[in-house]
């Protein structure tokens, strides 16, 4: 095969030097008769050249390498996720888990008519002074909830129920702080028996203030939870989280978990695909990146706004059927608008170069 | 957008306390561990020469820093904890002691007009006085000793809290405590409790503070010799009549 292109490259070069001699010939020589062999010589040549049997079997080898080649390219990117895609979603949610980056308050004044705390360590009460104790409750409240900071890397579950928020927390803890005008106060978990008080504030002066602290849920088994009842909505905002998930055991203890979705849609931005969520319907966010989100209350139960980058995810009617709804690579190349800007932006520099190229010759 | 979310992020990080970064490890390769002051990494320093940064080779970290946009805070802080009275007049510098000789605390000073934007931050050696040198910041920028307030403090084993210790400014033997909001309040009180084993007791009668008349000013008391070296202290205080009370509350130990 080199030798083949070996002569054909010698035959070109020769058909070169009987051209340069004939026109030698005609105009230095004046020789007529010699310019003519020369290009008949040379004409030969050409049409030996063309004559000469197609490398067939050679081009249709490189042609079946390429094309190997692209669809392996196309079936790869076709199967592969790509990582850290643009989510947006909106969703009306009964409850969901979290994970924040750092400590966060959980309830900036919130005014409650009930609050029960469970998994403390301890709780300091102005007229009674710091104690142990595992739990107390507080009903019939005037008062405020003063702030629930929960500490820095705990996992949060909350449950949002009308009228009432519940936090759970693992592997971390929180504290809290309650102003008290009035209230019935119980305490539980100190010498094993029940301390019950009546709170009451005097008329004009400062309310009582009930301060409590979380044991490190870290090693224990049950976590530390707080209710609280409230008239008041009750919302998070810019809250920086480093995973998100939207299910619950139902019922307790049975193993089997159940989405918290009530329904939501969402896009997928690089490719421009919706998401529509219906009651019930899982959601499962893989490898989230550091995002803030949003709580607002929605009517009886809560709406979560999310606008951040996840590595997958997956959607479907079930757990069992979860589909994953990553963009693969071959999709995002075909929809991304970043991308088609490019293939665009090079066809037309290539065709542009290409035109200068003809106009130069 | 990955790639650029990632390096920004950690970018931002970085270079955000390049400057006191530098100085802080400058300081851990040249001199000993213990020269080093608990400078505040959040503190983005205020670029001019009384920016906030470490000085006299790492004695303190003191200067201005520049605003960062956030929520008023609703709770009220201790700012001034002292005994005597701070003096700017008599020299160009002050000498500051624990009023817990025998333990090792950390001061802070606050500038506690809004929108003032100073911080000191430096550290009390067991049984050494902190010498704050006046000329590089304090005097430059024509601060008084009413715009500072001053105070001590430890990290309670265990518990996760601050302890606050007042700090011995050399005149006079009151202890005077300054307690800052975001607000100007109406009324406010004050009581106290035993501090027994890091937990407070029940707390006394509710006693009335004089409020201030203007929003730049703290709110001002002075603990008398009865209450005891380790006490509770919570002070309430509201910003309108009916509007919700702040609060705060601390645990001192004054070593008298």
């Amino acid at each position: 095969m080199n030798r083949d292109c070996g002569s054909r490259r010698q035959l070109e070069q020769a058909r070169s030097e009987r051209v340069n001699k004939a026109v030698r010939a005609l105009l230095v020589d004046n020789d007529v008769e010699i310019a003519n062999q020369h290009l008949d010589w040379a004409e030969t040549a050409a049409r030996a050249a063309q004559a000469a049997p197609p490398k067939v079997i050679h081009r249709a080898y490189v042609a079946s390498i390429i094309l190997l080649f692209c669809l392996s390219a196309i079936a790869l990117s076709g199967s592969l996720n790509k990582p850290a895609n643009p989510v947006k979603l909106m969703m009306r949610v009964d409850g969901v888990q979290l994970k924040a980056i750092g400590a966060w308050n959980a309830v900036d004044d919130l005014s409650g008519s009930r609050i029960v705390a469970q998994g403390l360590a301890e709780i300091g009460i102005s007229g009674m002074g710091d104690r142990l104790a595992n739990e107390f409750r507080l009903t019939d409240l005037n008062g405020r909830i003063n702030k629930i900071m929960v500490s820095k890397g705990a996992n949060v579950e909350l449950e949002f129920r009308p009228n009432r928020i519940s936090l759970f927390v693992r592997d971390g803890t929180l504290s809290g702080k309650v102003s008290v005008v009035g209230g019935k106060l119980s305490l539980g978990g100190i010498d094993s028996q029940e301390i019950h008080r009546d709170l009451k504030a005097s008329d004009g002066m400062p309310p009582e203030t009930i301060r409590f602290f979380g044991k490190h849920s870290g090693q224990k088994a049950i976590p530390i939870r707080v209710d609280i009842n409230t008239p008041t909505p009750w919302q998070v905002s810019d809250l920086i989280v480093a995973s998100l998930a939207f299910s619950r055991e139902d019922p307790r203890g049975s193993g089997k978990f159940a989405s918290t979705v009530l329904d939501g849609k969402g896009e997928l931005l690089e490719i421009n695909r919706s998401i529509i969520l219906r009651d019930a319907d899982w959601l499962k966010l893989d490898g989230v990146s550091p995002t803030r989100i949003n709580i607002v209350p929605d009517g009886e139960r809560a709406k979560i706004g999310f606008n951040g980058i996840v590595d997958r995810i997956y959607a479907g009617t079930t757990e069992k059927t979860l589909r994953n709804i990553t963009p693969t690579w071959f999709e995002y190349l075909v929809k991304s608008q970043v991308v088609e800007i490019f293939w665009t932006a090079l066809i037309f520099l290539w065709a542009l170069a290409w035109k200068f190229r003809g106009l130069l010759r | 957008m990955y790639w650029n979310y990632l390096f920004s992020h950690n970018l931002e990080n970085i270079m955000k306390n390049w400057k006191l970064t530098l100085q802080l490890l400058a300081g851990l390769v040249c001199g000993s561990a213990a020269a080093i002051p608990p400078c505040d990494g959040k503190l983005k320093a205020d670029s001019n020469l009384t920016g906030y940064t470490v000085r006299e080779k790492g004695v303190r970290c003191e200067g201005f820093y520049i605003a960062k946009v956030s929520k008023n805070p609703r709770d009220l802080a201790l700012v001034g904890l002292t005994r005597g009275d701070l003096d700017f007049d008599s020299g160009s510098r002050v000498v500051l002691r624990s009023s817990l000789p025998g333990r090792t605390i950390s001061i802070r000073g606050v500038g506690m007009a809004e929108k003032t934007y100073y911080r000191l931050d430096g550290i009390i050696r067991r049984g050494h006085p902190f010498y704050w040198q006046l000329d590089d910041v304090v005097k430059k920028r024509k601060l008084r000793a009413n715009d500072i307030g001053l105070s001590g403090f430890y990290e309670s084993q265990g518990r996760d809290e601050q302890i606050f210790v007042p700090i011995d400014v050399g005149v006079g033997e009151k202890i005077r405590v300054k307690i800052i909001g975001s607000e100007l309040f109406v009324e406010a009180y004050w009581r106290h409790s035993s501090l027994t084993d890091g937990k407070c007791g029940a707390m006394a009668e509710w006693s009335e503070i004089k409020p201030p008349a203007y929003e730049s000013r703290p709110l001002e008391l002075i603990l008398s010799g009865t209450i005891g070296p380790e006490l509770c202290m919570e002070v309430s205080a509201r910003p309108t009549k009916g509007s919700g009370w702040r609060t705060g509350r601390w645990k001192i130990k004054s070593g008298q």
